[in-house]
């Protein structure tokens, strides 16, 4: 809907029928509460990927983002819808942001422009077309004297011409997207379709006949061929050794198939977790072909010009590893064959140092162990740096390279994880942030507690409020007894590496001023500093973001609207998905928290509330907030209430020992000023209304000279819980008034409301909770709100005060009768 | 601190612009005119030029091809209020450095400008 003809909705029904105007915004509300659930999941997700604690195909980070976008505008429409003029600017950041989003996502895809073959000596040094196996081999060839079989490249811009003209990158993302690392079972499902992809897709006609016509010149003679796999970023700083598909003697007729069968290979579940284990992308790692015809060798293996494990018989500390098979040298690569493994000199006269391992004699002439020791020289020199060379030598016992890459040092074992030997104090709780921290421990029970909060403190928190992300400078790590990943607090703290944990039992099980240790990626909690766990001094508190989300994070997971108050929040402050999402949310409830004017505006189609309490409610049911029995009815009964969150409050109100008197009440102060009594009390301008739904609950109610309104949806979804409660005014003095606030901070806060007051106004919030303890608050604030109502009179001091809050908070727990 | 040029063919953008970087010590002069920008950008070669997408006569990035044969070494940032990957992608292959979408955001700018300029 245009945003014009949104506006005209709004005014003419704000004129005309107001009942519809209230419904329209509560269920953009309703809508805007489920699109806020699916950002928060989706920025979770991100920020997972980005901190390294879960690793996918760029595809899917792509994919994320999008989808992320996708809900912010719908979010963005949701608060549009129910306050149409207030935040004008907001669509036009939200497509600010949106663009600079898709600038960061936009990758060159890979050049599709010709020559699509290469001979090797082309393809020397040229690892970015040709892929680091070929541009090597092409280096051997023409820089040194060693002989180099003749060969073809089918090079990385013949692989995007291959899935572009078959189509192919939409199917192939649509799977590397569902690529997770932490759900392992799912990748070899998702492999095989990939390699279905390709191998069902057409290579190019003009592409197959440059192959065929490749082939067939190399197979001149009757030779077969061998095809291998030469991508992009295999043999460069990652090797990718043994990751990719290789084939053996294929005839030359079947060199177009041998060709795909080598791309799906891409796609195996071992090189795709490989390769997305290493952060690279399915275009960054394009996958060139190489075409050789097969030398029927005497011998053939691996030579390592440097062997780290040096020649300890000999007491020479640097030697060179040879590892040789009479015949074909794959069955050594793949390990299916046991080699002989001589360790020869490096310097001065070439000789076998030691004869190792395997049966049987030597398959290699004195001659042909002095050349592979001579080219192992060559090539370091040619290279740079230690090599891993494949060779052969055929039965005119002359030598070819096949290969030579770098020689890769073993990777340094990652230590098992002990389990240690300090005391657990909680386990089995769920990580929201991952991390290990140590310090000491505080309870936060009201939200001002944390400006006295030293640097360094575990908070120990009944909820994740968002409020805690402008004290994550201060904080070691959180342990809340509910929340979830999916907050804005947990994505603060991933982005600052602050552990966070959630679970019941944190207030009794960690002490107040405890040192301990919180291990967010084994879910426990350790007494004292755990030194083992904690990470090294110089990367505690820091964590660095996977360099691919440089420019994505700042606009999508980075929140810096964090204080309502602050002059930036506003539509120009957000700079990030994740500000609009807060930006959003907040409003959303503050629209919906205004739903009723003082005047009651808007309430004309409500019913009244028939009771024996003397007090005038009006309800107005939106959607299924009452019995069938009711909704016929001009009256309603407190049993006609089906609204969970209603139902709940009234409980609390109609609690019986509250001892209502007869006094109607209604507000004094309206009253007084617009009639000085002529107006009856039952009238409309000065009763207490309900907004309900069925987990739906708005409320205002007046009493006496004091007001208050109760906000609260109460579901199924703790996500979506919240109340938020505001209490203001009074008949008493200001000081009385003031301690009738003490007294409702006091138990609120003990129910795990966070509370804040300004003048005689409190603010009070309690979210995210499941159902029944949410119910139990409602009916806790209905009760509170009829004990309360006339109590600032009778108030003296705060001696008085506590004394009620015992009282009172003991009644609660006793259970409303 | 730079000689900066900006062109917007509505003159209250390129005055705000203007405004924005003189306060950071910047020398700017506000165009309307591609003409008139471009027998500027011959003279005096500045170091940075803010082009609107969407001029009088020409595009911005047609400018911005004028420039880059006049003075090779000024750098551009391009500016727009209906933003699309493909004029986007046009305007950074043809040197472009930086991109700023419409409203413009002081802090934004600011910081563009000098990345810009200290690249």
């Amino acid at each position: 809907m245009s945003f014009i003809t949104q506006l005209f909705r709004h005014w003419t029904y704000q004129v005309f029928a107001p009942g519809s105007l209230l419904r329209a915004k509560y269920n953009a509300f309703k809508d805007l509460l489920r699109s806020d659930d699916i950002c928060l999941s989706l920025i979770a997700d991100l920020e997972e990927l980005a901190y390294g604690q879960d690793k996918a195909d760029q595809a899917r980070v792509v994919w994320l983002c999008e989808r992320l976008s996708a809900a912010v505008e719908r979010l963005v429409g949701n608060l549009m819808t129910m306050s149409p003029t207030r935040y004008m600017g907001l669509p036009e950041h939200f497509k600010k942001i949106d663009f600079y989003l898709r600038m960061a996502l936009d990758r060159p895809g890979g050049d599709i422009a010709p020559p699509y073959l290469l001979s090797l000596t082309e393809a020397a040094g040229r690892q970015e077309l040709a892929g680091g196996k070929a541009a090597n081999l092409g280096r051997v060839a023409v820089e040194t004297d060693l002989a180099v079989p003749p060969g073809y490249v089918v090079n990385a811009n013949a692989f995007h011409y291959f899935i572009e003209a078959a189509g192919l990158r939409r199917p192939l993302d649509r799977r590397l997207r569902q690529i997770v690392l932490s759900r392992p079972e799912d990748v070899p499902r998702l492999a095989g379709e990939l390699m279905e992809v390709i191998l069902g897709a057409e290579v190019p006609q003009g592409l197959a006949a440059q192959i065929q016509a490749a082939a067939d010149e190399l197979s001149r003679g009757g030779r077969l061929l061998a095809v291998r796999s030469s991508a992009l970023a295999e043999d460069s700083e990652l090797s990718f050794a043994g990751q990719y598909a290789s084939e053996l003697h294929v005839r030359p007729d079947d060199a177009v198939e041998s060709y795909k069968r080598v791309l799906a290979g891409k796609y195996c579940s071992r090189a795709l977790v490989y390769r997305i284990s290493h952060g690279l992308s399915d275009t960054e790692t394009a996958m060139s072909v190489l075409i050789l015809p097969m030398i029927e060798p005497k011998a053939a293996g691996v030579l390592y010009t440097l062997d780290p494990e040096g020649c300890p018989l000999s007491g020479e500390p640097e030697a060179m590893s040879l590892f040789a098979v009479s015949g074909l040298g794959e069955s050594l690569v793949d390990g299916s064959r046991t080699p002989r493994r001589l360790l020869l000199s490096r310097r001065g006269r070439p000789k076998i140092l030691e004869a190792c391992s395997g049966p049987g004699p030597v398959p290699l002439s004195e001659a042909s162990l002095a050349d592979l020791r001579e080219a192992g020289l060559k090539l370091e020199t040619l290279f740079g740096r230690p090599q891993d060379v494949e060779w052969a030598v055929d039965a005119e016992d002359r030598l070819f390279i096949l290969q030579s890459r770098q020689f890769h040092m073993d990777a340094p074992r990652h230590e098992a994880r002990s389990v240690p030997r300090a005391e657990v104090l909680a386990s089995g709780l769920i990580r929201a942030s991952g991390g290990v921290a140590a310090g000491t421990v505080r309870h936060l029970r009201t939200v001002g507690e944390l400006t006295s909060f030293p640097p360094g403190a575990v908070a120990v928190t009944s909820t994740l409020p968002p409020i805690l992300a402008q004290f994550a400078g201060r904080l070691a790590a959180v342990v809340a007894e509910t929340g979830s990943r999916a907050s804005h607090l947990a994505s603060v703290a991933r982005e600052n590496g602050i552990p966070v944990l959630v679970g019941p039992g944190g207030f009794q099980s960690l002490p107040e001023g405890a040192e301990v240790t919180v291990d967010a990626d084994a879910g426990a909690v350790y007494a004292g500093r755990v030194e083992e766990l904690l990470p090294p001094p110089s990367v505690e508190g820091e964590r660095v973001a996977d360099p691919r989300f440089a420019r994505i994070l700042p606009l999508t997971a980075k929140l810096s609207l964090t204080d309502p108050e602050a002059p930036e929040f506003s539509p120009e402050g957000c700079k990030s998905l994740h500000d609009m999402v807060r930006f959003c949310h907040e409003k959303g409830v503050a629209e919906m928290f205004s739903l009723v004017g003082k005047g009651g505006r808007g309430l004309a189609s409500s019913r009244k509330l028939r009771t024996e309490l003397p007090l005038v409610l009006y309800l107005l049911d939106l959607e299924d907030g009452l019995f069938d029995s009711g909704r016929s009815r001009s009256e309603v009964l407190p049993e006609d209430i089906k609204s969970q969150p209603m139902w709940a409050f009234w409980w609390g109100l109609a609690d019986r020992s509250v001892g209502w008197g007869d006094l109607v009440h209604v507000d004094w102060e309206e009253l007084d000023r617009v009639s000085a009594g002529i107006f009856s009390k039952n009238s409309r301008l000065l009763a207490s209304y309900a907004i309900i739904s069925a987990d739906y609950l708005h409320c205002m109610i007046r009493f006496g000279y004091h007001f208050s309104v109760l906000d609260s949806v109460c579901g199924h979804e703790a996500n979506g819980n919240y109340i938020q409660f505001r209490f203001k005014g009074g008949g008493g003095s200001l000081e009385q008034r003031l301690l009738r606030l003490e007294f409702l901070t006091g138990v609120l806060t003990r129910l795990g409301f966070e509370c804040s007051t300004r003048g005689d106004m409190l603010d009070a919030k309690y979210a995210r909770k499941p159902e029944n303890d949410t119910q139990k608050r409602l009916a806790a604030l209905g009760y509170l709100t009829a004990v309360t109502r006339l109590m600032d009179m009778g108030l003296k001091d705060r001696e008085q005060v506590e004394g009620l809050v015992d009282q009172h908070l003991r009644r609660i727990e006793r259970g409303r009768a | 601190m730079a000689d900066i040029i900006v062109v917007d063919d509505i003159s209250d953008a390129g005055v705000l612009v203007k405004r924005i970087l003189e306060r950071g010590g910047h020398k700017v002069t506000a165009f309307t005119e591609e003409e008139d920008a471009l027998t500027f950008v011959r003279k005096n070669k500045p170091d940075l030029a803010i082009l609107d997408m969407k001029l009088k006569k020409m595009t911005g990035v047609e400018v911005l091809e004028e420039i880059r044969k006049l003075s090779p070494d000024t750098k551009a940032i391009m500016l727009t209020g209906y933003p699309t990957l493909e004029t986007a992608r046009e305007a950074l292959r043809l040197g472009a450095s930086e991109y700023c979408v419409k409203p413009i955001d002081k802090g934004e700018l600011e910081a563009k400008v000098a990345e810009v300029l200290a690249g």
